[in-house]
């Protein structure tokens, strides 16, 4: 154990520490919108719509990140598209975030009871802001610890960016390893690996903390 | 490039390399899984007894790998432990770090069902005059057991699908073999769609499962 390896590399692992951010917040907040926006589509009355994206939304959710993320990656060549690594990693926890996402508000929009519904159409609204201004705001407030747990998810993944080369925390947990065992013999595979996994843990620690406060921030208002 | 045009022969060629890969993780889901749940039962157990210092440790070990990736658990094992001379062939690493991530969402599982049960089955359990032993095993640990399988299910699918991780370090498994393939022949939307064919048929299969199961179960409670 050498705990000078992470001192002497500490700008090195801030700047993928950095990175590793960026990932997370681009692909939170499209996977946010990308949810908002299938979610309700999945509700649709409209049966050629509504299949299609329940179709959509399942098979985005039932394949492996990993793999989607190495379609993306490799695969998207073919469709004419080229991604850079930090690109693919996002836009693949988007879609992935996306499609989860879609199936947390689908659930909590069609918790919402019916005759909320009916009493905003007899009030003279329009299916547009009955939509809006009813169902959504009820709608979204129940599924916040769903949605934070597919934060925490969103936020591990960040680490699948590694294996397409996105200089991560984890890949470059592994530049720093093989470096130091270049120049100075040994593998400090444990600490580098061992701190990374504090890191994350600190992190999912300090998410949790924040997620709680906002839940509890929004039960207050809820019960006026 | 291949294009999106896709090569059915080439598909077709491929596909006894692809069985043998799914083969491979459906014994990674079989074997993780049956661990896990037998591993998380018993973890279960001593958190309702609150057995002190186990009782920490094993709440330290749930949050721990509950609030990391796998995949740094994965490389922390098998580029890590080695140094201080644990080491195992990547097949048996992958497996011991699926079922230990496994067991830890489905201790958190168990934990939740018991916690999520009412007060008035133990009063009533002990009224009857069942000491804790028991009461844990014939009134708190079956019905705890309905309420907890659409989770359980759910770390299953999960845990199967997470199988792709392991990959990373060489284990045979459905992603490796298409990743293999891909680099040998370049041809990436054949081995893909099988990729694809594959995962969904294991997870459509799986969800059926949760579905007859959550049909099953839910009969007792409708009598």
């Amino acid at each position: 154990m050498n705990f000078d390896l992470i001192l002497e590399n500490r700008d090195f692992f801030l700047r993928a520490a950095g990175y590793a951010v960026v990932i997370f917040v681009a692909s939170t907040m499209a996977a946010m919108a990308l949810s908002l926006a299938f979610g309700s589509l999945a509700t649709v009355r409209l049966k050629l719509i509504r299949m299609p994206v329940r179709i959509v939304i399942e098979v985005f959710r039932d394949i492996p990140q990993v793999v989607l993320l190495f379609f993306i990656f490799f695969g998207a060549p073919a469709f004419g598209l080229q991604l850079g690594p930090l690109q693919a990693t996002i836009l693949c926890l988007s879609l992935w975030g996306g499609a989860n996402g879609a199936e947390i508000v689908r659930g909590g929009i069609n918790a919402v009871p019916r005759h909320q519904f009916e009493s905003a159409r007899s009030l003279g609204l329009g299916s547009f802001s009955i939509f809006v201004a009813i169902i959504l705001p009820q709608a979204l407030r129940p599924v916040i610890p769903a949605y934070a747990g597919l934060c925490n998810i969103l936020m591990h993944s960040t680490s699948l960016g590694a294996l397409v080369g996105v200089v991560e925390l984890l890949k470059s947990g592994q530049i720093v390893i093989d470096r130091a065992s270049y120049y100075q013999g040994g593998s400090p595979g444990l600490t580098v690996y061992g701190f990374i996994l504090v890191v994350y843990f600190i992190a999912g620690l300090l998410m949790n903390a924040g997620i709680r406060g906002l839940e509890r921030h929004l039960g207050r208002s809820s019960k006026r | 490039m291949t294009g999106i045009a896709i090569d059915w022969n080439y598909f077709w060629s491929v596909a006894p390399l692809f069985l043998r890969g799914l083969e491979l993780t459906l014994v990674l889901c079989l074997v993780c899984n049956g661990i896990s749940i037998a591993v998380a039962y018993v973890l279960a157990t001593i958190l309702y007894f609150r057995t002190p210092v186990l009782c920490q440790l094993i709440r330290a070990y749930v949050s721990l790998i509950r609030n990391t990736p796998m995949l740094v658990q994965l490389f922390f094992f098998y580029f890590g432990l080695p140094e201080i001379g644990v080491a195992a062939s990547p097949l048996i690493s992958g497996i011991i770090v699926l079922t230990v991530w496994a067991t830890a969402y489905q201790t958190e599982n168990i934990r939740g069902a018991i916690e999520g049960l009412p007060p008035r089955l133990t009063e009533a359990g002990r009224s009857l005059g069942l000491r804790p032993g028991g009461l844990f095993v014939f009134v708190i640990a079956p019905v705890a057991t309905r309420t907890v399988v659409p989770a359980m299910m759910n770390t299953i699918i999960s845990a199967t699908k997470n199988s792709a991780l392991l990959s990373s370090i060489g284990v045979m498994e459905l992603t490796y073999v298409a990743m293999d393939n891909i680099a040998e022949s370049y041809r990436s939307m054949e081995n893909f769609l099988a990729l694809l064919i594959c995962y969904l048929t294991i997870v459509m299969g799986l969800s059926a499962i949760v579905t007859l199961l959550e049909r099953h179960l839910g009969r007792g409670y409708r009598r």
